[in-house]
């Protein structure tokens, strides 16, 4: 299915299938939507943040003539990935971005590189793992927005996973979530929710009201309601924990996004453990 | 690392400090080996009354706000990969 925030931008998506213990739902999967120049031998993977769940089409031309292919990620249920290849929901709107590990999304992000280093034909079907892009990129950087910095980093920063992560060579944040911007009482309260035993899927924001930046936003640029519900989205224990345990991974000096994987790591000989 | 001081969501000058820890000894002993004085590259995009950048640089009310993240993207990109 393809919205009409990408007509016109010639942009192709693809579905990347799920199959881990994380998945919430049989038909959630995530989708990955790119766009190639035939002389470009560098790759731009873009991580969208928590309400920012979709890919800057006014931005993919600058990326493209700067020497960059464009492969932006909706990780499961969030933005395209709302919704199943037959156009069912996978998610509830405002629960879409709840992830209460961010290792869930591992899956996706190594699919995606895996993709990337792959020069095998393009895929016959809307299915990502029945091939490769065409091309194997001498570089790829990463780029991600708020909460995405944290998965991003997250995601570097797992030594040993068996996972393509090494093969990034460098990361873009914008506006990267390192830090709660709340009172100090405020950010000990949500820091802690997790630990007094309250269930991940406890809702300690509702959310549903009208959000003022993502009106503001669309009012700017017009993004699909799919890809940007006007609302604010719920916030779970669960995903205070995940936000959580990625920024003490920041403040701990444990997030590291420098190249000090394994030569299987950056995608030389490595496949994944999904394959 | 690109921030905005009209940030509505984020605090610029927290994401100004806790980007040092980026570059900080890991506490496993392990390095980076990427090093050097361009291994973080931070840049704030500067907003004005008239023209308003945000919590996404990339998706700024201004289109100047939006255009000046982008050369900050494009030189980046340039003269590291280039």
């Amino acid at each position: 299915m393809k919205m009409s925030h990408l007509e016109n931008t010639g942009m192709t998506e693809f579905t990347i299938p799920l199959d881990d213990k994380f998945k919430r739902q049989e038909n959630e999967r995530a989708v990955l939507t790119m766009k190639q120049y035939a002389g470009n031998n560098k790759a731009l993977i873009w991580i969208p943040g928590r309400n920012d769940s979709f890919f800057h089409v006014h931005v993919l031309q600058r990326i493209l003539d700067a020497g960059f292919d464009v492969f932006a990620l909706d990780l499961r249920r969030c933005g395209r990935a709302k919704i199943d290849v037959d156009g069912n929901p996978t998610v509830d709107e405002l629960l879409a971005h709840d992830s209460h590990n961010f290792k869930e999304y591992f899956s996706e992000l190594d699919a995606t590189i895996k993709f990337l280093k792959s020069s095998s034909p393009l895929p016959p079907t809307n299915n990502l793992r029945e091939g490769g892009c065409g091309k194997t990129y001498d570089t790829i950087v990463c780029y991600a927005h708020s909460t995405g910095a944290l998965v991003a980093g997250q995601y570097a920063s797992e030594v040993g996973g068996g996972g393509w992560r090494g093969a990034i060579d460098g990361y873009i944040f914008n506006s990267p979530f390192w830090r709660w911007n709340l009172a100090w009482y405020e950010k000990r309260a949500v820091q802690n929710a997790y630990k007094a035993g309250l269930p991940d899927d406890f809702l300690v924001d509702e959310g549903g009201e009208p959000s003022d930046y993502s009106l503001n936003m669309k009012r700017t640029y017009n993004f699909p309601q799919l890809l940007k519900d006007d609302r604010a989205l719920s916030i779970s224990v669960g995903w205070c924990k995940a936000v959580t345990i990625a920024q003490e991974m920041l403040k701990s000096g444990n997030m590291v996004l420098g190249k000090v994987r394994s030569d299987e790591e950056r995608g030389t000989t490595a496949g994944t453990k999904d394959g | 690392m690109l921030s905005a001081s009209a940030d509505e969501v984020l605090d610029a000058s927290d994401i100004d400090k806790m980007s040092d820890y980026l570059i900080s000894d890991r506490q496993d002993g392990k390095g980076n080996e990427v090093g050097g004085d361009d291994m973080l590259v931070e840049r704030v995009i500067e907003s004005t009354v008239t023209e308003l950048s945000g919590h996404d640089v990339l998706a700024a009310d201004s289109a100047v706000k939006v255009n000046e993240a982008m050369e900050v993207i494009e030189t980046w990109l340039g003269s590291r990969y280039n």
